[in-house]
């Protein structure tokens, strides 16, 4: 190729800053594009709070199970036993999921759906807000 | 002084709240509900949680879920803002329980004040008039107090608040216009005898009806910050919000009554997203903000361009004060920063503001607490 070419095509991308060009010389093809630039993420601690609320929790697949109150999660009734669910549980509507605890009292968090449990959001005696995904369960 | 102080009120007085733990130092947490995430208070914090719901007493008024939030963060204070928990005993005694100090009043004084009859038959014991008789013009005045543990009382300064609409204070001036200075000193007098006879410590002020021959009577005590403390601020040159959080460390004051600044005058406005002239709320995004500024002008908000004002709340836009050396300068000033505030996307009342202070009773003094329903009844009649 034109070395004259390329460093025409280079100047004019830089220009009007474009992400795509295309040239073809016989019967002159032109194809240029410019996307938009990704916005830099931000350092603030609180992007996670802001971007929960714009997040989807259903879909036809599956059902996230979100946190209705502020308080500490466990996944277990106590210490010494086993996990109420783990990924790949099947739970039924109304099975228990976790315990959140807020004032010593202790809420049982119930699934909304029949399926399987495919993630488990958040680790043991971690304080989650309210509106916080707990369990995304994937419907059968 | 505390290490983290958990700010459990939304709007205009948590930012205020958050700005003084910058300035000192202190660690803050603000909590908020579904409809504040993008507040202004939730993201100046240094931490934020999210506590519930839009409706009130599902978040912001939930004792169990900001007092879970305090445990589990470590904080080791509570601010309760001026709103309904800043009276609440429930919450200023399960702060007790658990070791964390409620930057406000002990549960056994907010029980006291709770209790009108045993309050009164105290206060008149100690010779503050509580008989409700009065003559012609009746205003609100409010004295503001700084009290600290070893019996210390200051009295920052007096306010008058007789521009309201029902609970609603709308315009506040410090100091009260049109009392003579005998009857100032009395009602000073009056407040020191009203916080000492409960034994009250923190930032407060008492609330008094006033007539124009200079009669007056108790009319409320309010243990905690509240809306007007701003123009008091700006006039006394101390920060109230500030000496709360310092009185509740267990710090003593360190100013006395000669070194308070009472010179000038200050004039603050509250200003509301409603239709100046249906008054309704209209909330929404604010495509546009301009806010009023120069020397002594101040807008204290939670708002900002961008921003959405969600309609679960008080459609609250700001505060706005000015100070000058004179009465009439500060009410031009006044006038004079109301034609700068600029929303688009929102509508605002502060042309009212603008007509009220433009007022010849207004200008005069002659007004009561009867003044904004009459002046609004008018302007239906006569648009």
């Amino acid at each position: 190729m034109d070395k004259k070419l390329l460093k025409m095509a280079a100047d004019v991308m830089k220009e009007l800053s474009l992400t795509e060009i295309k040239i073809k010389d016989g019967d002159t093809e032109i194809e240029m594009k410019r996307e938009a630039p990704a916005e830099p993420p931000s350092k603030n601690d609180l992007v996670p709070i802001a971007e929960q609320a714009e997040q989807h929790h259903e879909s036809d697949e599956f059902v996230d199970i979100l946190s209705p109150l502020i308080g500490v999660f466990h996944s277990a009734p106590s210490d010494s036993e086993p996990a109420y669910v783990q990924t790949g549980s099947k739970v039924k509507k109304g099975d228990v999921l976790c315990l959140v605890e807020s004032m010593k009292m202790l809420n049982e968090i119930t699934s909304e759906c029949d399926g399987t449990v495919t993630s488990i959001f958040v680790t043991d005696d971690t304080l989650v807000e309210y509106g916080n995904p707990l369990f995304r369960i994937t419907l059968d | 002084m505390f290490k983290k102080i958990l700010v459990a009120c939304r709007g205009d007085i948590a930012v205020r709240i958050i700005q003084n733990c910058r300035e000192i130092g202190v660690e803050s947490v603000a909590v908020c509900s579904e409809a504040d995430l993008k507040a202004f208070h939730t993201n100046l914090a240094t931490k934020a949680y999210c506590i519930g719901p839009a409706e009130l007493e599902k978040s912001y008024y939930n004792i169990d879920a900001i007092l879970c939030t305090a445990v589990n963060c470590g904080a080791d204070a509570i601010h309760p803002g001026y709103g309904p928990l800043s009276e609440s005993v429930e919450l200023s005694r399960r702060c007790r329980e658990l070791g964390i100090t409620f930057i406000g009043a002990s549960p056994e004084l907010l029980e006291l004040i709770h209790n009108k009859d045993e309050l009164e038959k105290r206060l008149k014991e100690a010779g503050v008039p509580v008989s409700k008789r009065l003559g012609s013009l009746p205003k609100q005045i409010d004295i503001q107090l700084v009290c600290d543990s070893t019996g210390n009382i200051v009295v920052v300064g007096d306010r008058d608040a007789s521009i309201c609409h029902g609970a609603n204070r709308l315009i506040y001036e410090a100091p009260a216009y049109g009392i003579s200075e005998k009857v100032r000193k009395k009602l000073y007098k009056s407040a020191v005898a009203a916080a000492r006879s409960i034994g009250f410590v923190g930032v407060g002020s008492i609330i008094f009806f006033v007539d124009n021959s200079g009669k007056y009577y108790f009319k409320k005590f309010v243990p905690r910050l509240q809306v007007g403390c701003s123009v008091t601020e700006m006039h006394s040159r101390i920060d109230l919000i500030h000496w709360g959080i310092r009185l509740s460390a267990g710090d003593l004051i360190n100013f006395g009554e000669s070194t308070i600044c009472r010179f000038g005058h200050a004039i603050a406005c509250r200003i509301f997203a409603v239709h100046p002239e249906s008054l309704l709320p209209s909330p929404g995004k604010i495509d546009i903000l301009h806010i009023p500024e120069g020397l002594y002008v101040q807008f204290y908000t939670s708002v900002y361009q961008g921003y959405t004002m969600p309609r679960e709340y008080q459609p609250l836009l700001g505060n706005l004060i000015v100070y000058s050396r004179t009465r009439p300068h500060a009410i031009r000033k006044l006038r004079s920063a109301i034609g700068e505030l600029v929303t688009e996307g929102v509508y605002n009342n502060s042309e009212i503001y603008s007509q009220i202070i433009s007022d010849e009773a207004f200008a005069s003094g002659e007004y009561d607490i009867s003044f904004y329903d009459a002046f609004m009844r008018d302007k239906l009649r006569n648009p």
